[in-house]
């Protein structure tokens, strides 16, 4: 079942935050593709150069009829796509209105000096805390990895994340078209693994039933 | 072919495009048939689009060693009549800034476009650098898109104009434009121009320059008649607003938006300004002729805050004028669309109260703090060179040779590349670095001047064709006692794998020239090439070469571990920790710190088997011999 936003007032905004290497381009690239079936306007800001070397990554995604410029305001972000647990609270702190939604990816990438004990870890449980005192609309906190080593294999984790969007209210895109973006601009190889991945990110989303905070 | 929606797609069709993509369909769409650049991030992607369009489309496009060779060839291109086009980043005009500063008093033949693509913030940069200046400082027409469709639009009128006024047209643009991604509407291809021909028999040269000099004013004031006709600037309002916001190229994005959230549409008067050169004076009349507060929101310098100001002077009224320089708007960094709204506000409230701004239209002040909060909690992470980069072992094998021959207070000297990281830990290794190339030139003063400390300088493969070669041959000239460590990964690494004329694994389809081959030419006394992940022996070449009082040069080589690992090394072997063997020293990471390593339980250390490249760097450096490589079965 498609809902309509409650916020008609500007474009979609939508962040995805992750760390290099993760897929947060190619999330970017099927939701785009997929509102531009849909006829809408898109525009997208990335980070670049990070990309494959480990380092904090970000695109900030609006949708609508009529989009400007591609930067969301502070705390004007309706819905965060969280590939890693820790880079979703970076932006979400920053970016994430209130009652904003979050949907986020479990597994902690450890950062190296972290590793070395130079600074304190961040437990995903600190994590979730920490979003819900933003004052979140919907969170869905998932073992993203897990989840897609059990369907598509472990590098469609982006694409199962995408599937739990439709567990979401405010993300008002279609399944029809975001699947055919997923065909679109998979690399042949990995599209029945992207394909699996999807629908179980979203079955799993709609059976867990996003909880409101 | 990936982007054959972008190069064939039909004039109407939609398509979800890079706005440097944008800008090089606008040129295919105008006919262009000869492009060459340097890469340089945030430019980068428009050569690419070229370089995968050309063999389909028929033109010429190919990457240059460095941007003043590519303006000069696109000089040789336009002079032989066909429509050409010049790509680089901000800094990369340095360094064709000499060829432009003559080509400007010369009437160029097939259009010329200069296109500059400035990084606010310096993202991927070292500095920030305004380029609008450049076409006022060498009277150049200039113009700077503000959305996709018109950097399509744009870019392909730029060939018209500069064939009009006989001149180069400069074409800039930023950063957050280049990699905004977003819809286009394609427009029709116009047929290619006329056969390349050089005509002999005119004049092409700049002397003398008095004359010519004086020629080029009277054509900068025909410019401004020409853009004019093309409405790339636009006015909105009523004519008795008494605000107007100013919004310069893509900056224009955030002074419509800021409007447009904070409810004045009909509230305040609007000017996208898109000519940068010449000031589109009539315009920025008409605003000025109703309003009293000025709102001027752009990128990098307040280039046409002070224009505007300059234009205010001349009316009998006073007008306020706001922007960078004023302080309404930061004076440096991207201009970004928060500051824009609260700066809009600002002005509104104290200016207009009657007007009342929704609350929510506002960016939520309390997450600045809240961000800032949740930063003390945040942990950093530190970028650092991919697995299997040959930088990390080239730095590691030059900290341990330092330590055996026993070298405390070396002059390290860095330069322009990914291997910039080995400023940052684990290596903290450079102490200088300032432009592409500049290691050379520096290092030799250095060894002069600091003649009892051993002086080693960085620099890459294509930063060495690029401007390091000049220096090189200045330190084989005097015979500095510099150790040149030139890391080659045989491709343009940092900006997505380009090739140069070292990538040996084209040499199929061009004549490579080895680093090595120009070190001995320029009478570099002692040349080692030595493969990277051999860190042994790395380590060997090292300690003999810092021992040596004389210009030493030992090239690191091994292919960048991204994108050509791919198509030209397939892994063969994967790393392997031996958990009984590892007592969780951390030295692997400590001094070597690929991200390959994971944590495992009780504090050991893991190699990921999907990060692991299997360049093997790694084998010697564990204290405790825990790591192993095993073959992959293929």
């Amino acid at each position: 079942m498609k809902r309509e936003r409650q916020n008609v007032k500007g474009p979609l905004n939508l962040i995805i935050a992750g760390v290099g290497g993760q897929g947060s381009l190619f999330a970017s690239q099927v939701i785009a593709q997929a509102a531009l079936q849909e006829g809408f306007s898109v525009r997208i800001a990335e980070t670049y150069g990070v990309t494959q070397r480990g380092g904090p990554v970000y695109s900030q995604v609006r949708i609508g009829h009529q989009v400007y410029g591609p930067l969301i305001p502070k705390g004007r972000c309706d819905l965060i796509l969280g590939l890693e647990p820790i880079e979703t609270l970076r932006r979400a702190a920053e970016y994430l209105a209130p009652g904003g939604s979050v949907a986020i990816n479990t597994r902690v990438n450890v950062p190296l000096e972290t590793k070395l004990g130079r600074q304190p870890e961040l437990s995903i449980e600190t994590i979730v805390e920490e979003l819900q005192k933003l004052g979140i609309g919907q969170l869905l906190a998932v073992d993203a990895r897990a989840m897609a080593e059990q369907a598509g294999g472990a590098a469609s984790m982006n694409v199962f994340m995408i599937g739990t969007l439709f567990g979401f209210d405010v993300f008002h895109l279609g399944y029809d078209s975001i699947e055919n973006a997923v065909r679109a601009i998979t690399h042949p190889r990995f599209l029945e693994g992207n394909l699996l991945s999807l629908a179980q990110g979203r079955e799993y989303a709609l059976s867990v039933r996003v909880g409101k905070c | 072919m990936k982007k054959e929606a972008l190069l064939k797609g039909t004039p109407g069709t939609r398509v979800l495009v890079l706005g440097n993509e944008a800008m090089a369909r606008g040129a295919i769409e105008a006919g262009v048939q000869f492009v060459t650049g340097y890469p340089g991030t945030p430019s980068t992607e428009i050569m690419e689009t070229f370089i995968e369009a050309a063999p389909h489309l028929g033109f010429t496009a190919y990457w240059s060693v460095n941007e003043k060779v590519a303006f000069d060839a696109v000089t040789g291109a336009s002079f032989s009549g066909v429509r050409s086009m010049a790509i680089m980043k901000h800094v990369g005009l340095n360094v064709a800034a000499d060829s432009l500063q003559q080509l400007k008093l010369i009437d160029i033949s097939g259009g010329f476009v200069l296109v500059s693509v400035d990084d606010p913030s310096g993202v991927s940069s070292n500095n920030e650098q305004d380029n609008r200046w450049y076409a006022k400082f060498a009277g150049l027409p200039a113009i700077e898109p503000t959305d996709l469709n018109d950097a399509r639009e744009m870019t392909k009128r730029a060939f018209e104009i500069s064939e009009e006024l006989l001149m180069p047209v400069i074409l800039r643009s930023v950063t957050r434009l280049g990699h905004m991604t977003g819809d286009l509407e394609l427009g029709s291809i116009e047929p290619k121009g006329k056969e390349p021909y050089f005509d002999s028999s005119r004049e092409w040269t700049p002397f003398p320059c008095l004359e010519p000099e004086r020629r080029l004013r009277g054509k900068l004031r025909q410019a401004g008649e020409t853009l004019e006709r093309y409405h790339f600037d636009r006015y909105e309002g009523a004519g008795s607003e008494k605000i107007g916001v100013v919004g310069a190229g893509f900056a224009f994005n955030y002074a419509l938006e800021a409007v447009d959230r904070l409810g004045l549409r009909s509230k305040v008067a609007l000017l996208k300004i898109s000519t940068v050169n010449p000031l589109p004076s009539k315009i920025i009349h008409r605003l000025l002729s109703h309003v009293s507060h000025v709102l001027v929101v752009e990128d990098v310098t307040p280039f046409l805050e002070e224009a505007i100001r300059a234009e205010a002077q001349g009316i009998r009224r006073p007008i306020h004028i706001y922007g960078r320089k004023s302080g309404a708007l930061p004076e440096v960094g991207e201009t970004i669309l928060d500051d824009v709204i609260w700066a809009l506000a600002d002005i509104v409230r104290r200016e207009s109260p009657e007007i009342a701004i929704p609350e929510d239209a506002l960016p939520l002040a309390e997450r600045a703090e809240q961000a800032a909060e949740a930063k003390k909690l945040i942990p950093r992470r530190q970028i650092g060179f991919c697995a299997g980069c040959s930088h990390r072992a080239t730095y590691y094998a030059l900290t341990k040779a330092l330590q055996n021959v026993g070298i405390k207070d070396p002059i390290i000297v860095g330069d322009i590349g990914c291997y910039t990281l080995g400023f940052y830990p684990p290596f903290s290794i450079l102490q200088t670095m300032t432009s592409m190339g500049a290691s050379m030139g520096t290092a030799s003063a250095l060894a002069q001047l600091n003649p009892d400390r051993k002086v080693i300088a960085f620099i890459g493969d294509s930063t060495f064709y690029h401007a390091g070669m000049p220096g090189l041959l200045q330190i084989g000239h005097q015979q500095r006692p510099v150790l040149v460590i030139a890391m080659d990964n045989s491709v343009t690494g940092s900006t997505g794998q380009q090739p140069h004329p070292g990538t040996w694994q084209l040499a199929h389809e061009r004549t490579v020239v080895p680093i090595e081959d120009i070190a001995r030419a320029y009478k570099i006394p002692h040349v080692r090439v030595v493969r990277s992940p051999q860190v042994k022996r790395l380590i060997k070449e090292l300690e003999e070469a810092l021992t040596l009082d004389v210009p030493a040069m030992v090239v690191s080589r091994q292919a960048c571990a991204l994108e050509p690992g791919e198509r030209w090394r397939k892994r063969t072997i994967v790393g392997k920790i031996n958990l009984a063997q590892c007592d969780g020293c951390l030295v692997c990471i400590e001094e070597f710190g690929c991200p390959a390593f994971i944590a495992a339980e009780e504090g050991k250390i893991a190699i990921d088997p999907v990060l692991c490249n299997g360049c093997a760097s790694c084998k010697i450096i564990c204290p405790q011999k825990a790591i192993y490589f095993e073959r992959l079965e293929q």
